[in-house]
């Protein structure tokens, strides 16, 4: 068990640290708030290792996303297509936090976005290891819970503003 | 001439100021400087600022000189921004490598028969 009190893209860090110091072939991550299918980790490991890959993104757009409203839809596919355009990456779903790495791929991986532009960063990080990357359909169910703890415009807009000032300091 | 010296001294602060920035923030120091720089030559040269300003609808010199302050500040409160960011980041290592290190097992759940 692992406690440490910090925000999501902290967390992940720190979760993802430590599963290599463990020794772990495979890390998974998964958003807490109910969202996602446990009984999708096994295509995300599957498909790690079919196609030779060391990043399984899930995609909510070639798989399912039950109940998703329209202005959450709308907010995805603009920032899946900056996405697309800063990082390069052909993928059709963006901040889907469920993805499986391999550990070579994990240990290039270093997060230093605290918050929720951590998702960003990862993809960004992705790229630029050139490391072979997979996406697996998978399915997401927003209930209210999982929609009031997701993210609005204006976290998007701090999304922006966080990527921004990594660009400025080193 | 007294104002001029001391706004100069200032300046010259504010120059040094982010040069020794530019080599954690180089946009902010080098922006910084640039600014610093114009300020200094438009207060030796006020005319040349009167001139500026009209050509840019602003008015009075004066007034491009303080604008010119204006954009040191927010810039001086950027970089003070990117510093917080930048402890905030050092904190979030250390209670990373403090968390790993006092890891335990996880208590056992109970299961439901």
């Amino acid at each position: 068990m692992l406690q440490a009190p910090s925000s999501c893209g902290a967390a992940l860090q720190t979760g993802i640290r430590f599963a290599l110091h463990r020794g772990a072939d495979y890390i998974v991550t998964f958003d807490a708030d109910g969202q996602h299918r446990a009984a999708d980790i096994d295509g995300l490991i599957e498909s790690l290792t079919a196609n030779n890959a060391d990043f399984a993104l899930g995609s909510r757009f070639l798989g399912g996303a039950l109940d998703m409203p329209m202005s959450r839809r709308l907010l995805l596919t603009v920032a899946t297509w900056f996405t697309r355009l800063t990082t390069g990456l052909k993928i059709s779903d963006t901040h889907n936090g469920l993805r499986a790495m391999t550990r070579r791929g994990a240990s290039r991986i270093t997060l230093r976005q605290n918050r929720m532009a951590h998702a960003t960063e990862l993809l960004h990080q992705i790229a630029r290891s050139g490391l072979r990357y997979v996406e697996v359909p998978v399915t997401i169910e927003y209930s209210r819970y999982s929609l009031a703890k997701g993210q609005r415009l204006t976290d998007s807009l701090r999304i922006l503003v966080d990527l921004s000032a990594q660009r400025l300091h080193r | 001439m007294i104002a001029q010296i001391g706004l100069s001294i200032l300046l010259l602060g504010v120059m040094f100021y982010a040069w020794t920035e530019y080599s954690r923030a180089p946009a902010i120091g080098l922006g910084s400087m640039v600014v610093a720089a114009a300020g200094l030559y438009f207060i030796w040269l006020p005319s040349h600022a009167t001139w500026l300003a009209s050509l840019v609808g602003i008015g009075r010199g004066v007034d491009l000189i303080l604008y010119v302050w204006v954009i040191l500040s927010l810039m001086v409160m950027l970089n003070l921004h990117l510093k917080l960011r930048s402890q905030m980041e050092l904190i979030t290592a250390l209670t990373r490598e403090i968390a790993i290190a006092n890891a335990r097992p996880a208590p056992p759940t109970a299961t439901m028969s």
